[in-house]
Parts: C-alpha cells; structure tokens; sequence
C-alpha cells in the first residue's frame, strides 16, 4: 500500500509527538520504508510498546495507514517488526484486542469500523482534527498501563 | 477555575490530541479534585461523555481517579500536564 503525498507529509508532522510519547513509555516508533533497504512502505509504522507493569514484555504493533488523517488505520501485532502477523501470541490481552481474531473491536482502527458500520456515525466516528495518530497510540499505550491483563496464549 | 492565584497553586494543562482548540491552562489549588479540573477541560474542549465513551484525565501514561487531589498528584511540583482521554467503553 502506498498512501499520497498529503497523506505522507501529515503523517510526518504528526509522528514527532508519536515516537516522543512511545520512547517516554519505553518504546520505539519505526516506519517502515526506513527500515533499511528499499522495499519499505512509508504507510505502515511499528510501534514497540511496553506495558507499565511488565517492561520486560514487547508487543510490536503495525499501524497501516491509508488516507491520513481522513481514515482509520489497521492495526495488527506482530512477532517483530515486519514480523508474522498471524501469531495470536503476539497479541496482548486487553479488553477489545482480540486476539483470535487479529483486531481490536474499538472505535479506532479500520477493524473495528468493519466489525461495527454503526460506529462511522456520531460520537464513534473517527476523528479527523488534531493528531489522530497520536491519540490512537495513545489510547494503545494507556490499555497498556492501565489494563493490560498478559499475553495472549 | 480559580480567579485568584495563589502561591501555592499549581499550574495546570490539559491537552486533548484530537480537539481542534489548544490546551486548557489554569491555575488550581492543591484541594482541588482532578474530577474538576477534567469538568472543567471537558468544557472547554467541548466535549460530554455518552454511552459510546467517557473522558478521563491521564497523568504519566496512567488514568487519573477523579477523586485524587491536584496536590498529590503533583506533589512538589508547581505545574502538572494531563492530557485528556476519550476511554471507549464498548468494544
């Protein structure tokens, strides 16, 4: 997936605050065509987050955009950066990330706006101002800390 | 909103990453509740809970109770930054 130019260049105002909030928390933000040779996709980041009360554990999640900040991202965990995306181990065990099925049934990811076309309307819709990116990792960082439960088996 | 600032005071913001205003600064005393200033922000922000989400404060990547005093939460501190949290309650 390639996204436009426009796409990119928000992308690339907005992701300062991103990587800043995920390395105060121990993580790391990648993008993919930075990865070191010439097959990446400047859509697609990998968010390495830490879960408060278990630092010694890493869940890599794969955030793909498409039209940003006009749509949604997919969200997947990994087994690492550009890792397996089909390993229900990579997933962490928080209320809406469901595992078994590789999504998060939340208002905030292209999953979850498939699994609930209701959610495109109102209160739930995805949000266009400001910096989508960040609230989304945000929001992933505080299920992190707040209610993580483990990794999924 | 306190309209008289007092030494003792802490400096308060709450950013919201997804508002189109810019953050919310005051200045509140160590008694005050978190859960006032989160009303507060909440207004100015424009934004209410419904039964799709609530807004909380976080502090330091955690959840704040609304319960918990500004004073100990910042404790020695003079200035403290939230940044408010649109908590999804269905999924």
């Amino acid at each position: 997936m390639t996204i436009d130019k426009e796409s990119r260049l928000n992308l690339e105002t907005d992701e300062p605050e991103v990587a800043a909030l995920l390395v105060e928390h121990g993580g790391l933000l990648d993008r993919d065509d930075r990865l070191g040779d010439e097959t990446g996709d400047a859509a697609v980041y990998w968010a390495t987050m830490r879960p408060h009360w278990a630092p010694g554990e890493t869940y890599i999640a794969r955030i793909e955009w498409f039209a940003y900040p006009y749509e949604p991202p997919s969200i997947k965990f990994a087994t690492g950066v550009r890792g397996s995306l089909s390993v229900t181990s990579a997933w962490p065990v928080i209320t809406g990330y469901r595992a078994a099925s590789f999504d998060i049934c939340k208002p905030m990811c292209r999953e979850g706006y498939v699994t609930h076309l209701e959610w495109k309307e109102g209160s739930t819709a995805w949000p266009t101002q400001g910096n989508p990116f960040l609230w989304v990792v945000f929001t992933m960082q505080i299920d992190f800390n707040d209610n993580y439960q483990g990794r999924a088996a | 909103m306190n309209t008289e600032q007092r030494s003792d005071d802490v400096q308060v913001k709450v950013t919201f990453p997804i508002s189109q205003h810019g953050p919310f600064q005051s200045d509140f005393s160590r008694e005050t509740l978190a859960g006032t200033v989160l009303g507060e922000a909440m207004t100015h922000f424009e934004v209410q809970n419904d039964p799709s989400f609530t807004y909380e404060l976080a502090h330091d990547g955690h959840e704040v109770d609304p319960n918990a005093t500004i004073g100990s939460i910042a404790e020695q501190a003079r200035a403290l930054q939230f940044t408010l949290i649109k908590k999804i309650t269905q999924g």
